[in-house]
């Protein structure tokens, strides 16, 4: 069976006598109470534009009223379908009332799910010309016969590729997928890239498309495609580097610049240990993302908004709380982009999640919400009736799998506000700045990746300090081999910034370690410790001890550099932070040894397709050396294999001459 | 905790704000008598998906004015607009005598409702243009106002489209409301 990447088109209209209904559910009903699926998808305010792209997701492994019992999720572990719902208003004086509001909506399980706007309008219009569920299938139908052959990258793959605009990357993959399309089709040399088109199957030609003329044209980060729907090719850009909790087409710098004040005053609020990790000078988005982070009920209001326009703020929202995506789970979960008072009665019981609404109603309701964020005037607001942590975060302390009791007696307690400082507000002042400078979505992205990171590998070590043990991070214990290799964990410049930096975090920590993301960055964490291909070392901290300029021993060095050679990690290594610049300094070594096996690194890196790449993107000095270095060791080796052959060979006439008489 | 300065402000000059909920069979006129109220223009409006707010101010007294669509299916939602409201507008279609029960109904249902108990209500017997509308004392008695004791509310007569009625409803609602 052909994969499905469409499961269900819905259709609801506003009758004029009865209110929003769900008119039609294609191919089979995914819900039998219908009616808040149609609020959802007829959001308010409909009649006042003429049209409003919405989204919201519905989890079927944990179903609402309205997305029912009906659908079995399948044994593909994202129980999510993600929506995406267009609703629009034609106004039409010969009909009652003067106007008829209707909406489609696609449900599809790839969380790029913005790829279907084109067709989603088409298909639309159609049905207000002829109001039939054949409208319906014929879209249904097309959708589900794009054909999808992408490149399958790993998770690190998909690193290496995200922070990159080179256009080599991957290219053997791509040229894999374009030659192995199993089904007999045309490849589509005109643009670039192995674009199958079905219908009409034609064979393929051998080896697909040449790489010379795909590294021309194509564009790394997607994978192109195309949808015919009603006769017109509508071209589908698949995005290929984006990390699993990112959804949707969303602005992370959006969210940043229209929640950070432009002259920052004390947050007015009674000082929350979760929250308030800098005291009151906490940075709004740093009051945001410690929200997200401690699972707090948090709503985005547009008042009079178009429903889109809250929906994206919280995609970007489930971004920032999850590391760009990349680091936790468990945000668009709980996640509800679009809804309004149809839905409150689920949301209610929903125990931390993210909200876009547009009824200003739920600004009043401060029972309703923990942290509200108002995009029109940029204010981040804590309810006055947010639940009060205890003081000592520590009594509320568990750890999962021991009764371990606190080994860190005078506790890193950080409660007295106002004299935090953790660093935020200095990380934000580079993010704002970055900003106005013109960087761009993908770089914003990054900091905030690496920033939740951060915060994880510091909850490790908290864990670590306090518990006496860590299921989320590496320590002595799941990587004994490393203490050969530098240890374990994050780098701090000495012992008092760490214990500094530890105990400014530890209120948000122990707040983070109740909620599902922590729990499920346990269970990720021991399966990667199951299947990790390294196995001696902690490569980010031996990464970040080389960007700092801090004198190793050369015997650290020596060992580091052995190291490398048996483990490779470019992952670890993005391309728009330089790449192997750090590790290059390797080869201007004063020690020999450290040298030679940085080249020798570097040769088994350059047999590799994608360590080829970073190998020429090393600067010139560096790629000389390299070059120059790995000549030599190249002439030396033959050199000394030739001094064996003539020894072997001396020997051999010697001994041949021993045979002489 | 002392009282915010624009609320003391308020109390000093006389200004009052309220927060009215304008509820109403479909098609009975809530959103013209809205944008009436608030442009003093007849505007062509068509059916509200979700709700329409606005403030209207009038004899120094602000009104916070929310329309909540009407039709059948989305009437349960109307609850969620309760707590909070100080007056209660309720629009009568006046020609639609076919109706009149379902709103009677309806009606009865909003203001049994606990959050709804301190709440004005004043209805509009709307459309009085149209041949055959209902009188004031007709949509009266069919509502059965009679039986409410307790509650301060007024029927008044409205022409939406022309603006007739709405203000000297509001005159009411302004005279009635208690200080907070």
């Amino acid at each position: 069976m052909a994969p499905q990447h469409v499961t269900t088109i819905l259709l609801a209209e506003f009758d004029i006598d009865q209110g929003s209904v769900l008119t039609h559910q294609y191919p089979a009903n995914i819900t039998s109470d219908n009616h808040v699926l149609a609020e959802l998808m007829l959001p308010d305010g409909a009649h006042l534009r003429p049209a409003d792209w919405t989204i919201f997701f519905l989890n079927r492994a944990k179903p609402a009223p309205w997305n029912g019992n009906t659908v079995a999720v399948d044994n593909g572990d994202n129980p999510l379908l993600y929506v995406l719902n267009l609703v629009r208003t034609n106004h039409d004086a010969s009909i009652r009332r003067g106007a008829a509001v209707k909406a489609m909506a696609i449900c599809t399980t790839h969380q790029y799910l913005h790829v279907y706007k084109p067709v989603l309008l088409l298909a639309l219009e159609n049905y207000f010309k002829n109001p039939s569920i054949e409208v319906l299938k014929t879209l249904y139908e097309s959708v589900n016969s794009m054909q999808l052959n992408p490149p399958e990258l790993s998770p690190y793959e998909r690193m290496i590729l995200r922070s990159s605009d080179n256009k080599e990357l991957f290219i053997e993959k791509f040229e894999a997928a374009a030659g192995s399309e199993d089904a007999p089709a045309k490849v589509d040399v005109a643009h670039g890239l192995g674009i199958v088109v079905g219908q009409t199957p034609l064979k393929v030609k051998d080896g697909g498309v040449p790489a010379a003329a795909m590294a021309k044209n194509r564009d790394c980060q997607f994978y192109e495609t195309k949808v015919v729907y009603d006769g017109i090719k509508i071209p589908i850009r698949v995005p290929l580097s984006i990390n699993p909790e990112e959804v949707g087409e969303f602005s992370l710098i959006k969210l940043i610049t229209t929640f950070s004040p432009s002259s920052p005053s004390p947050n007015p609020h009674p000082f929350h240990p979760h929250l308030d990790s800098n005291g009151t000078n906490t940075h709004p988005i740093m009051l945001l993302m410690n929200a997200l982070l401690t699972g707090k009920r948090v709503i985005f209001l547009g008042n009079g908004h178009p429903a889109g326009d809250v929906a994206n703020f919280v995609l970007a929202a489930c971004a920032l709380g999850s590391g760009s995506g990349g680091v936790l789970r468990g945000f668009p979960e709980r996640a509800y982009p679009y809804t309004n008072l149809a839905g409150i009665d689920h949301l209610l019981t929903c125990k931390g999640f993210i909200a876009g609404v547009t009824n200003q109603l739920f600004e009043d309701r401060t029972a309703w919400w923990d942290v509200l964020c108002n995009i029109d005037t940029g204010k981040i607001t804590v309810s006055k009736d947010i639940v009060p942590v205890a003081s000592s975060s520590h009594s509320s302390g568990h750890y999962d799998d021991t009764r371990a009791v606190p080994i860190f007696s005078n506790g890193p307690t950080a409660q007295s506000s106002g004299k935090h400082d953790n660093g935020d507000n200095e990380f934000m002042t580079d993010i704002l700045s970055a900003i106005q400078a013109h960087y761009g979505e993908m770089v914003i992205r990054a900091r905030f990746q690496e920033y939740v990171t951060r915060f994880v590998q510091l909850a490790s070590q908290f864990e670590d300090q306090t518990y006496g043990q860590t299921t989320i991070g590496l320590n002595r214990i799941n990587t004994p081999e490393s203490s050969k290799y530098m240890g374990t964990g994050l780098v701090f410049s000495d012992e008092s910034s760490r214990l500094k930096e530890i105990a400014a975090n530890a209120s948000r920590i122990e707040g983070w370690r109740s909620t599902t993301s922590y729990k499920y960055l346990q269970e990720d964490h021991k399966e990667w410790l199951a299947t990790r291909s390294i196995r001696c070392m902690d490569v980010k901290r031996v990464i970040s001890l080389l960007r700092l300029s801090r004198s190793l021993s050369s015997q650290d060095v020596s060992t580091l550099y052995r190291g490398f050679l048996q483990n490779i990690f470019l992952s670890c290594l993005p391309l728009s932070q330089g790449g192997l610049f750090c590790v290059a300094y390797g080869l201007f070594h004063p020690v020999a040894g450290v040298r030679q096996d940085t080249v020798a690194f570097f040769n088994r890196l350059e047999k590799h397709p994608t360590g080829h790449v970073y190998i020429r993107s090393l600067n010139r000095f560096e790629r000389n050396t390299y070059e120059r270095l790995a000549k030599e060791t190249a002439t030396q080796e033959e050199m000394s294999i030739r001094q064996l052959h003539a020894a072997r060979l001396s020997e051999s006439s010697n001994s041949l001459s021993s045979f002489s008489p | 905790m002392g009282i915010p300065l624009s609320k003391a402000i308020a109390k000093i000059f006389g200004n009052k704000e309220m927060r009215i909920l304008m509820l109403g069979l479909d098609a009975a006129g809530k959103t013209t008598i809205l944008y009436k109220l608030k442009l003093n223009q007849s505007v062509t409006t068509i059916p509200t998906v979700g709700f329409n707010v606005e403030t209207v101010v009038y004899k120094n007294v602000k009104f916070n004015v929310w329309d909540v669509g009407g039709q059948d299916k989305i009437r349960p939602l109307w609850r969620h607009y309760y707590t909070g409201t100080q007056g209660l507008i309720f629009v009568i279609d006046s020609q639609d005598r076919d109706r009149i029960d379902e709103a009677r109904q309806e009606l009865h249902r909003i203001i049994s409702d606990r959050e709804m108990k301190d709440c004005l209500l004043l209805v509009f017997a709307n459309k009085q243009d149209l041949p055959g509308a209902m009188t004031p004392a007709e949509v009266t008695e069919r509502l059965q106002l009679h039986t409410m004791r307790e509650r301060p509310w007024y029927v008044h007569p409205s022409c939406a489209t022309t603006g007739e009625g709405l203000f000297e409803g509001l005159n009411w609602m302004s005279q009635n409301v208690k200080s907070k």
